[in-house]
C-alpha cells in the first residue's frame, strides 16, 4: 500500500497551511479536498419537526413531573372508615415489627437488591478520573472517581445485578476501559468497553 | 444597536432557571451541526434525525450536570457520539440492512455535471459506510464538521496519536477506492 507522504498527512490533519505543500503534492491533496466535498453538510436536512418534537417532549417530561409534584403536595380531604384505619395502623404496625426482627429480610425495599461496587484505577498522573457506563446512560461526565496519596483512584457505587459496560474517563477527555476487568467488548467504534458481571446479593436463611 | 446574542452558558442558566422554552435556541443552535454528523454516522437522514432528537432530550435532562457550560458544543457532541453508538450496537444485534444513502440520494437532474456529481457523492458515502465505525466518525468529524485533531480526541474520547492513525487509516481507505476515477 502506497505511504501519505508525511507533508501531506499535516495538512491533512489540519498542522500545515496548503501554502506549505510543495507543488508535487498539491495535486494527492486536491483529490481528497473533492473527495471531502463530496459530504457536504449543507446536502443534510433533518425533518422540520425535530425543533418541535424535541420541545413538545420536554414540555411533557416537565408538565409529568409537576403533575407529579403538585399531586403530591396538594391537600386533599381523606375519608376513611374507623375499621379501615384500625387495619392499616395494624399493618403499619406489623411492618415495623417484621422489619426490627429480621432487618436482613427485606425484599423490594428501594436499594435492598443493589450491590456495593468498587471501581479502582491507577492513574497517578491523572488530574480527574471518573467512571461512566450504561448504569448512568454513558453520561459524558460520568461518576468521578476519588485519589489516594498512592496515584490510585476509588468510587464506590451500588449497582444492579445484571451485566454492565463502562470505561475510565480520564481528565475529562480519554476514555480508557478498565485494564483489571475480567473480559471487554467491542464498542463498534473500535473501542473496548469493560464487562462487569454483577451477582445478586446473597440472601442467608435465618 | 442589536442586542447581543447570549452565549450557550447564559441560555443554560435560563433554563436552569426555569424558562424551559429557552432550550429552543440551543436546539436551532446546534440541530443542524450534528445532522451531517449523525447522517453519516447512521447511513440516513431519518434515523439521524432520532438521534439528534434523542440527544437533545438527554442532554436537557443531564443540563444541570454540564460543568464545562461554555464549551456546552463539545459536551453535546459527546452526547450524539454515544447515542450514534448506542444506535450502531442496537442495529448490529438486529442485523438490519440499511440503505440510507440511497434512499437518501436526491434524483438526478439534466445537467451532465449534476449527475456526475450526484454519482461521486453517492459512492462516497458508500465509501464512508464501508470503513470502520471509529475512522468513519474521526473522517466525518475531521471533513465535515470541520474539527480539530485536539477537538476530535474530546469528543470520541481518545489519544489524539490514536485520532491521526483513524484519519490516515481512512484516508488511504479512500485513496485505494478511488484510485484511478476521475474526480
Amino acid at each position: 500500500m502506497k505511504q501519505e507522504h508525511e507533508l501531506l498527512r499535516r495538512y491533512l490533519d489540519g498542522e500545515l497551511p496548503r501554502e506549505a505543500l510543495p507543488v508535487e503534492l498539491r495535486a494527492e491533496a486536491a483529490r481528497f479536498e473533492r473527495l471531502f466535498a463530496a459530504l457536504d453538510p449543507e446536502d443534510v436536512r433533518l425533518r422540520t419537526t425535530l425543533r418541535a418534537d424535541v420541545m413538545r417532549q420536554i414540555r411533557q417530561e416537565r408538565r409529568t413531573a409537576w403533575r407529579a409534584f403538585q399531586w403530591l403536595v396538594a391537600p386533599r380531604p381523606i375519608r376513611v372508615s374507623p375499621l379501615a384505619a384500625a387495619l392499616s395502623a395494624a399493618a403499619v404496625l406489623a411492618l415495623v415489627l417484621f422489619t426490627r426482627a429480621a432487618p436482613d429480610r427485606m425484599p423490594g425495599l428501594p436499594g435492598a437488591d443493589r450491590v456495593d461496587t468498587r471501581f479502582i484505577y491507577l492513574a497517578p498522573q491523572a488530574s480527574r478520573v471518573a467512571v461512566t457506563g450504561d448504569f448512568v446512560n454513558w453520561d459524558p461526565d460520568g461518576v468521578p472517581l476519588e485519589r489516594r496519596s498512592d496515584g490510585v483512584w476509588v468510587a464506590e457505587l451500588r449497582l444492579e445485578p445484571g451485566l454492565h459496560h463502562y470505561v475510565f474517563v480520564i481528565d475529562g477527555t480519554e476514555w480508557r476501559p478498565d485494564p483489571n476487568a475480567a473480559s471487554h467488548v467491542d464498542d463498534g467504534f473500535g473501542r473496548r468497553n469493560s464487562v462487569l458481571l454483577i451477582a445478586p446479593p446473597v440472601r442467608h436463611a435465618s | 444597536m442589536a442586542p447581543a446574542t447570549p452565549t450557550d452558558a447564559e441560555i443554560i442558566q435560563q433554563v436552569l432557571d426555569g424558562d424551559v422554552e429557552a432550550f429552543g435556541v440551543l436546539v436551532d443552535r446546534y440541530q443542524e451541526e450534528f445532522a451531517a454528523y449523525a447522517k453519516y454516522m447512521t447511513g440516513s437522514e431519518d434515523e439521524a434525525a432520532d438521534v439528534v432528537q434523542e440527544s437533545l432530550v438527554r442532554a436537557f435532562r443531564s443540563l444541570r450536570r454540564c460543568r464545562e457550560r461554555a464549551s456546552f458544543k463539545s459536551w453535546l457532541f459527546r452526547i450524539v457520539s454515544n447515542q450514534c453508538k448506542t444506535y450502531l450496537q442496537r442495529r448490529r444485534r438486529r442485523t438490519e440492512v440499511l440503505a440510507g444513502t440511497e434512499q437518501d440520494a436526491a434524483a438526478p437532474d439534466d445537467s451532465t455535471a449534476e449527475v456526475e456529481a450526484e454519482e461521486l457523492r453517492h459512492q462516497v458515502h458508500q465509501a464512508l459506510q464501508d470503513l470502520p465505525a471509529d475512522q468513519r466518525e474521526a473522517l466525518v468529524l475531521r471533513y465535515v464538521e470541520g474539527l480539530g485533531v485536539q477537538e476530535i480526541a474530546v469528543v470520541v474520547g481518545a489519544g489524539v496519536s490514536a485520532v491521526k492513525m483513524r484519519l490516515l487509516r481512512a484516508r488511504e481507505a479512500l485513496r485505494d477506492r478511488f484510485e484511478g476515477v476521475a474526480l
